[in-house]
């Protein structure tokens, strides 16, 4: 019976590490996908040294949630994700807004993609 | 994460309702959720090393709860005989004296040529020498010859005994290392143990092994000097 009660304490423990991976994983998402839309509306507001700042404040944060992320999310998702915030900056000057918010929305295409892997049932 | 969780619920549960579905001729010594949890766990356990992109908690949790599944089950199998009943099957009765229930047979799924193979296993070439033989739940057939064609034992036979062991022989040193259970058990002490050592001018560590019984039989083996 002692095993028992072991794979009783497991359970609990596996059910608990997926609801923390689960709030985890959707904060991360909602955060980058809100500072990403923020840089989009900055550049569109003419702010676009602000939109800078804030666009390697984000890329700064994805990288230091990679380690946390790699352990839920295949690693090769989570570097395209990079890639494609990463790849914004190019396009943040006010001649650029056009191909900017394509390339906000194909990043954001992107995470959504990942987050339905994540959190899709079938 | 609750996908790996909810994915590993339906396949286990799935792969469990197939074996039971395919019944007995499919396994082999295993309970059948034995059996599933040994083909998944073998195939998750691979995924993290096939695929470094994957995270490693993709294998690991499901391998945690697959076998977080097989001790509960075991366990919830050992306080319930229904659910035993509902999880292993039951024992089936194939041959009642002599005579074979071709209808337990047709259930099974098992051929004429699948009894006599399981009986000539047991060194029965004729069906009419079993008073009783069942198909387990892990697959196996087990076999109850006819009185008149079992082998007769010692007591029938009236045979006494040639020593005066009531236990058989068990090791006491195995390799240099002790195994004091069984000294206890066979009524001795590592007093005796040293005094036999002592006898034969050998140190523990020079002894690969040393069996005895409840009397003062031993069998002593002394390890090869490595050249």
């Amino acid at each position: 019976m002692a095993r028992a009660k072991i794979a009783a304490w497991l359970l609990l423990g596996i059910l608990a590490a997926t609801l923390v991976s689960s709030w985890i994983v959707r904060r991360a998402f909602n955060t980058t996908e809100q500072q990403m839309l923020e840089v989009v509306q900055l550049c569109e507001q003419g702010r676009c040294e602000r939109a800078r700042e804030k666009l390697d404040e984000l890329t700064g944060k994805l990288q230091s949630r990679e380690h946390m992320l790699a352990l839920f999310i295949r690693r090769d998702l989570l570097g395209q994700i990079q890639l494609e915030v990463a790849g914004l900056r190019a396009y943040l000057d006010e001649e650029h807004i056009a191909d900017l918010q394509c390339e906000a929305e194909h990043a954001l295409a992107q995470l959504q993609t990942v987050r339905r892997l994540f959190f899709g049932m079938l | 994460m609750a996908v790996i969780l909810l994915r590993t619920i339906l396949v286990y549960c799935m792969v469990i309702a197939a074996m039971r579905l395919m019944g007995k001729r499919q396994l082999g010594e295993l309970q059948p959720s034995e059996l599933v949890s040994t083909i998944l766990l073998s195939n998750l356990a691979s995924i993290s090393i096939e695929s470094p992109e994957l995270p490693l908690m993709a294998s690991a949790l499901p391998v945690l709860l697959i076998v977080c599944f097989e001790i509960l089950l075991s366990a919830l199998c050992v306080r319930s005989r229904r659910a035993a009943r509902l999880i292993s099957g039951q024992p089936v009765v194939i041959i009642r004296d002599g005579h074979i229930d071709q209808a337990a047979l047709r259930s099974l799924r098992f051929t004429m040529d699948d009894v006599l193979e399981a009986l000539r296993a047991k060194d029965i070439f004729d069906p009419a020498e079993v008073t009783c033989a069942m198909v387990e739940t892990n697959g196996s057939v087990s076999i109850y010859r006819a009185w008149e064609q079992d082998t007769p034992t010692r007591q029938d036979l009236g045979l006494k005994p040639d020593s005066d062991a009531q236990k058989p022989q068990m090791p006491f040193v195995i390799d240099g290392e002790i195994m004091e259970d069984n000294l206890i058990w066979c009524g001795k002490n590592p007093d005796w143990l040293k005094g036999i050592l002592a006898q034969n001018r050998l140190g523990l560590s020079d002894t690969l092994l040393l069996a005895g019984d409840d009397t003062e039989q031993y069998t002593l083996v002394r390890k090869d000097s490595r050249t």
